[in-house]
């Protein structure tokens, strides 16, 4: 079976990928094994944070060209800064039109969110109802945060954030303190209420009974003057609506924070972009796993690979073939890399590896080491054009987006959607370039930022 | 400790599942997958004292394994331990799993006197007393049985077909058998304009499917061996190609019977073809029939079993190859039938809230009416939807020309 | 300068492995008033970090006969105190085709001379038993062998002595012996929590301290020459097999593969370390590859089984004479310095294992009885611990998994003071069903003062995600039941997974690898853990990246 492009991954790059594929007019296939690590994400776009030796960034684009000069491995500085910051105003576009509206700093600085444990971490993007604190943390204007506690809801912990807050400087003038909220709907439930996850909550919640039985409670703990923390229990497809009703029915002013698996507002990136993608024509093949692929020397260019098609477990005996390949499949979680005992591997292709070393390089001597951890910065080796290398060749028809890339940290960096988005769109670009299509190769150049 | 169920410790506790589940969705007294599933088969390895009846709320949707990134058969695990440890309590709604789920018997004996069996099961009155005796629902309507069974029809085929260059093997299935051989005859009708003949295996048994989620493994069990002989017989006679109409005889047939039920399929498993994933592939080598333009909208839904074998493609390209014909994919959910699941007084309600969704899609899109490859899935949408809904291959039959 | 505390008490045991409070636990049956510290938590020596073999005593009877008949003996007696800590699983003792069938009959004859019950089993007869076992088999014989679970063990030996009058000090660490003449009269020790010192005075001074008991006799300037010999051994995530699976040949590395609650585990190696480096133990790669390899021998499955955890201890091996390292014993050794030194008020109980640490107990009681002139006999081979004590024999009850657990853990007398709401009985640590009322008990009765003793009491933590899901919700129950601010109980969350990473580290490949990343992506990622240890740092005064 033929397609214009074939996006091996459905994540964040997966799907970028896609729909930047579809958006060109090109017949376009994702091949997806299982949901992606976006179920455990911010919901926000981390752009860049740290550099890799963890200075704060302020902001991204203001220090772009020097971090470009001092880190020139780096994917964004292989992707280049016209590039990515095109790749991120399109994305804020497609999920703003989409229903999600993603929102920064006017002046592009990075921003901090409150996180669920009560500390502060720096994102780029963030969905409506997180709270943006400036960078210049002085210049924040709160005045009460008030922290809520959905009664027996063990995936959130309203003192751990409440007392983790109040050691922090610049919020020696806030007035914090955590109120316990009860959700009607536990009750009368055959289940143990006490073991509902997020997603359980977010079911009880899409009734308009408890969505104002919630409002009426929270009204009672709090007033518009305050920063309400709320864990992220509402989705199910209409997160963003019932927040949007929490909000006009009790005037306050919400941040929403992620709990322990799975993140509503993660889960809302993930869901958005596949209806987008399956709305537009794309082929997605869910929960199947492209097991090898058929490379050959490429009569054009001596010395280079291409990849004529690729087999999956469900598809078997059909291939599915494409002039162009994005290779977004992801880093160990999802299985795009692998390790051994004592190797790690690219176990679809089997594609060349940043990193040859021992087991024992792969990981700091501590868990929460100031210098992360190793084994997060390795991946697939990759040239200027994001093509990997087999055994030295470059595959010329392959084009590597997100997270299976070697060389960036993405927890270290703070740059993990950042890098996903803008390779993954950076890719498509490859591709256009790359198509024997004249006119596909005109839309690539327009699309250039 | 056979193969499948250490299959569980990949699971790295995601939770992933449980966000993809309908049964966890729409009752929010199922533990979800991740419970019943890994976590689960764990603790039953250390003592079966751990088994929860709970587990029987389970579809068998599979939607947990297409969802899942450790690639864990979640669904297989929560069958198998079902065939283990489920209790079955001697009781009126164990005669009606015994009904329901010996597809085969009461399909033998139903279908000599369809009309009057229809009658009876269509009856008002009986609904009722069907709902408060052995809990089938009433607002279920059950299947209608044809008059005469696809065996019987095909057996004045049987010389005809013979006569062709090229053969396939049809598993036909209970669905075709006794309930709508039209459908059967509508896949002959297709194939001979592809110059191609039908056989059928000597004998077929149900695939076991409902006998499996009714917690009737020994029966499936033998029906797996039966099947699989009869199916090894016609491809070392015949070396032909085994396809199945029904999206989900085929999963049982490939994945279900080594997984679940350790029947061993190996010598015929790569013979095993769904229809749409053959005849695309024939089309895709050009022969392809004549077929009339369709000048209509369809909605495609996608069966919960169909997406776990990842084979919608397959429908979907085929679809698009009829001309005129606009097609609209819908958002892949499940229907909430599953099979003898949906039937069940104390599973109605839950089946209908999981089907929600889908109904509400279906309403929303304004089309001439609705394909999907499932038989479950397809009186769930008849029942539940103004649409009607066919089979690709029917679609298919219908637009042939000359 | 502040008032040191004094505590009191006829007889103060330092240590609290299996011996220290199996000692603890006999003192107090027999009314002798006693206080236990540990510098640790208890079981956090040598006691948490073996087999958790309940031996038969087959594996010593063709060297060591003596040992394999007291083990016999001492098994019995734990299965009829301890059942809750006992798994009666039997095991096998395998002839492999590279090893000498005719050694089974060596093995048989000396396991009747130290009366351990055997049964020859043909290769499918042992199949038949243990499916997972090494398929190409000659033969093998069947053992009294058990598994027993030593937190639960030292848990209910506490339990039952402070239910008799005992106290016990955690995280408590000697720092000198108060020595008055040729007496021992206490300790100076010190509250490594919270640096508070404090001074401990008895009659009797017991050193149980294993392989840090040389430390001790330092203190009284008395040397025992001890040889720290390091065991490694692998956690796997599930059981593979339901018997104690052995090799029947002479011991050698990792041929031991023992099921216990959830998991299977197979050890060990041997390596000489320094003494220096007895607390900072390592698994090295080498020793994963061996326990693997040797391990698939005796249960192929294994080769393809996850990995959790990799841990070693360090066995207690005392040399008994010489000074030379010829001598050393895995036999008891029990010195009375009084006798042997001239130093009154002080003894030592070192060497031993997990199995005779009841026996050994009561020789050390019986010798400290004696000096006190307590009359009372020994009674802990007769009276079961409060976690075995079965009150409802009937039919077992539809409980919740969460209860089903807890009592296998603790016994019913004390789930039942469980708290039995819906929040009781709620799933914190889904791997293992542990509920907010177990954690509530643990933290409130069993001494638990973090994560990582939570983890010993209650198996939090010790299942495939390895505390990835249970982690954040047991830390946020601290604030709950042990008054920890929101700031102390993300500490505790920082220190458990630091611990726990302890043992990833040398198998952190395939699955572990997954995991762990998955953990990390949450917990720092995601929650920003690193930060809580930077709370007070002004943004303003950090390190910024200009151009």
């Amino acid at each position: 079976m033929k397609f214009d492009s074939i996006i091996i991954g459905g994540g964040i790059a997966g799907y970028t990928a896609g729909l930047r594929s579809l958006e060109a007019g090109l017949k376009t296939a994702i091949i997806s094994n299982g949901q992606s690590a976006l179920h455990f994400s911010s919901g926000s776009i981390d752009l860049l944070s740290h550099t890799p030796t963890g200075k704060i960034i302020r902001n991204p684009k203001v220090i772009f060209d020097k971090f470009t000069t001092e880190f020139p491995a780096h994917p964004y500085s292989k992707v280049g800064k016209g590039t990515v910051f095109a790749s991120l105003k399109w994305y804020k576009n497609e999920l703003t039109n989409a229903g999600i509206p993603l929102l920064q700093q006017d002046n592009g600085d990075n921003h901090l969110r409150i996180t669920p444990l009560g500390t502060l971490k720096s994102t780029w993007l963030s969905q409506p109802y997180v709270q943006q604190l400036p960078m210049r943390l002085t210049q924040h204007a709160i005045k009460r945060i008030v922290v809520v506690q959905i009664n027996d809801f063990r995936d959130f912990n309203a003192k751990m954030v409440t007392d983790n807050l109040l050691q922090i400087p610049e919020f020696t003038d806030v007035e914090i303190s955590h109120t316990n909220i009860s959700i009607d709907g536990f009750s009368g439930l055959k289940r143990n209420a006490c073991e509902l996850r997020s997603i359980d909550i977010a079911r009880i919640l899409t009734d308009e009974d408890e969505i104002k039985a919630l409002a009426t409670k929270l009204t009672a703990v709090a007033t518009p003057n305050d920063l309400v923390i709320l864990p992220a229990i509402t989705g199910n497809g209409m997160g963003l609506k019932i927040l949007n009703k929490l909000h006009s029915l009790t005037h306050l002013t919400f941040h929403e924070v992620p709990t322990m698996p799975p993140s509503m507002l993660g889960i809302r990136l993930e869901e958005t972009m596949i209806d987008l993608f399956i709305k537009r024509g794309g082929m997605l093949l869910k929960g199947d796993q492209v097991t090898h692929g058929d490379m050959a020397e490429d009569d054009g260019h001596s010395g280079e690979l291409t990849l004529k098609r690729i087999y999956t477990r469900n598809l078997e005996t059909m291939p599915l073939t494409a002039d162009n390949y994005i290779f977004a499949s992801g880093s160990f979680f999802n299985k795009g890399l692998i390790a051994h005992h004592n190797k790690l591997q690219e176990p679809v292709f089997d594609l060349d590896m940043n990193n040859h070393e021992e087991r024992n390089t792969w990981y700091s001597p501590q868990f929460f080491a100031d210098n992360s951890q190793p084994f997060l910065s390795l991946g697939i080796k990759t040239n200027h054009r994001f093509n990997p290398m087999l055994k030295g060749k470059v595959v010329n028809n392959l084009f590597c987006a997100g997270s299976n890339l070697g060389g960036y940290d993405p927890i270290a960096e703070g740059s993990g959607s950042g890098v996903a988005i803008s390779t993954a769109y950076h890719a498509v670009n490859q591709l256009l370039k790359n198509t024997k299509n004249s006119h596909l190769q005109h839309i690539a150049s327009d699309s250039l930022a | 400790m056979d193969l499948v169920s250490t299959r569980f410790e990949k699971c790295i506790k995601c939770t992933i599942c449980t966000v993809y589940c309908p049964v966890a969705k729409a009752n929010p007294n199922y533990p979800g997958p991740k419970e019943s599933g890994p976590d689960g088969e764990r603790l039953r390895i250390k003592s079966p004292e751990y088994y929860d009846e709970a587990l029987k709320l389970c579809t068998n949707c599979k939607r947990c394994e297409t969802a899942c990134p450790s690639n864990v058969n979640v669904g297989d695990i929560i069958a198998v331990a079902r065939g283990k440890f489920e209790k079955k309590k001697i009781n009126p709604k164990l005669m009606r799993d015994y009904i329901l789920s010996h597809t085969d018997l009461f399909g033998s004996l139903s279908t000599p006197v369809a009309p009057l069996v229809n009658k009876i099961t269509d009856s008002k009155i009986i609904k009722t007393i069907m709902d408060k005796t052995v809990a089938i629902d009433k607002h279920k309507s059950l299947p209608k049985y044809s008059f005469g069974s696809f065996r019987h029809w095909y057996k004045k085929q049987a010389n005809t077909q013979s006569q062709f260059e090229r053969q396939i093997s049809y598993f036909h299935g209970c669905y075709v058998n006794y309930n709508n051989p039209q459908l059967g005859k509508d896949l002959v009708k297709v194939l001979n304009a592809m110059n191609i003949g039908v056989k059928l295996l000597k004998k077929e048994k149900c695939c076991g499917v409902p006998l499996i989620a009714n917690g009737f493994h020994d029966k499936a069990r033998k029906n797996a061996e039966f099947n699989v002989k009869h199916m090894t017989d016609a491809v070392e006679q015949f070396n032909t190609p085994i396809l199945s109409t029904s999206s989900t005889c085929s999963l049982t047939l490939k994945q279900e019977y080594p997984h679940v039920l350790n029947v061993d399929n190996s010598k015929i498993s790569n013979k095993l073809e769904f229809i749409t994933s053959f005849l695309l592939r024939e089309f895709m080598n050009g022969n392809m029939p004549n077929l009339a333009p369709v000048n209509k909208t369809i909605v495609y839904h996608t069966p919960c079993h169909l997406e776990r074998s990842g084979l919608a493609i397959f429908t979907i390209e085929l679809l698009r190859t009829i001309p005129g014909l606009k097609v609209i994919v819908l958002n892949s959910e499940c229907c909430g039938s599953a099979g003898t699941y949906g039937f069940k007084k104390e599973n109605y309600e839950v089946s209908m809230k999981i089907g929600k969704g889908l109904f509400e899609q279906i309403k929303q899109a304004n089309a001439d009416f609705a394909i999907t490859d499932c038989e479950t899935c397809k009186w769930q949408i008849d029942e539940n939807t103004d649409l009607e809904t066919i089979h690709p291959v029917s679609l298919l039959a219908q637009c042939l020309s000359e | 300068m502040g008032k040191v505390t004094r505590f009191n008490s006829e007889v103060l045991i330092i240590g609290g492995g299996a011996t220290g409070t199996s000692i603890m636990r006999d003192c107090a049956l027999r009314g002798i008033t006693c206080i236990l510290l540990d510098k640790g938590d208890i079981a956090s020596g040598t006691t948490g970090r073996n087999h958790g073999l309940l031996h038969s005593g087959a594996r010593y009877a063709v060297t060591d006969g003596e040992s394999a008949r007291e083990c016999i003996q001492e098994n019995k007696i734990l299965k009829h105190i301890a059942s809750h800590c006992i798994e009666d699983t039997s095991g096998l003792f395998i002839t492999l085709p590279e090893d000498d069938l005719d050694f089974q009959n060596t093995f048989i004859d000396a396991c009747a001379s130290a009366s351990i019950d055997t049964q020859r089993l043909t290769p499918q007869q042992a199949i038949d038993l243990e499916p997972n076992v090494n398929r190409n088999l000659l033969g093998a014989v069947k053992v009294p062998d058990g598994t027993l679970d030593p937190f639960r063990l030292c848990a209910s030996n506490v339990l039952d002595a402070k239910n008799h009058g005992a106290q016990l000090l955690t995280y408590s660490m000697v720092k000198s012996l108060i020595r008055i003449g040729e007496r021992i009269i206490g300790a100076k020790c010190i509250n490594t929590r919270t640096n508070e010192q404090f001074e401990v005075y008895a009659q009797e001074v017991i050193n149980a301290a294993g392989i840090w008991g040389k430390n001790i006799c330092h203190y009284a300037d008395l040397n025992v020459q001890m040889l720290p010999a390091k065991g490694s051994l692998l956690v796997f995530e599930h059981r593979i097999n339901d018997l104690v699976i052995n090799r029947c040949r002479k011991p050698a590395d990792a041929d031991i593969l023992v099921p216990g609650d959830s998991i299977s585990l197979i050890g060990t190696t041997s390596e000489e370390i320094d003494y220096k480096d007895i607390d900072a133990l390592k698994t090295s790669e080498k020793e994963v590859n061996i326990l693997i390899e040797e391990g698939a021998k005796l249960a192929p499955i294994l080769a393809q089984t996850r990995v959790l955890r990799a841990y070693a201890g360090v066995r207690p091996l005392v040399d008994v004479g010489g000074g030379d390292g010829r001598n050393i014993s895995r036999g008891i050794v029990l010195l009375d310095h009084e006798q042997r030194d001239g130093l009154a008020g002080f003894s030592s109980i070192l060497g031993g294992k997990l199995m005779t640490s009841r026996l050994m107990a009561e020789m050390t009681t019986d010798l400290i009885a004696n000096k006190l002139g307590n009359t009372t006999s020994c009674s802990t081979h007769l009276q079961q611990l409060p976690g075995s004590v079965v009150i409802n024999n009937s039919k077992p009850q539809k409980t919740v998994f969460t209860t089903k657990a807890a009592t296998h853990r603790h016994g019913q007398n004390a789930v039942a003071t469980f708290d039995q709401s819906t929040k009781g009985k709620s799933i914190v640590c889904e791997c293992e069903m542990v509920s907010v009322g177990e954690i509530e008990y643990a933290i409130k009765q069993l001494d638990v003062t973090n994560l990582v003793d939570l983890r010993r009491r209650t198996r939090l933590g010790m299942g495939s995600c390895q505390g990835e899901l249970c982690t954040y919700r047991a830390s946020s129950l601290f604030c709950d039941f042990a008054n920890c601010s929101g700031n102390e109980s993300s500490k505790l969350l920082m220190q458990f997974f630091e611990e726990r990473w302890k043992g990833i580290k040398p198998v952190l490949f395939g699955d572990a690898l997954r995991e762990a990343e998955f953990t990390y992506w949450l917990y720092e990622g995601l929650f920003g853990a690193t930060d809580i240890n930077k709370l007070g740092e002004k943004q303003a005064d950090k390190e910024y990246y200009e151009i």
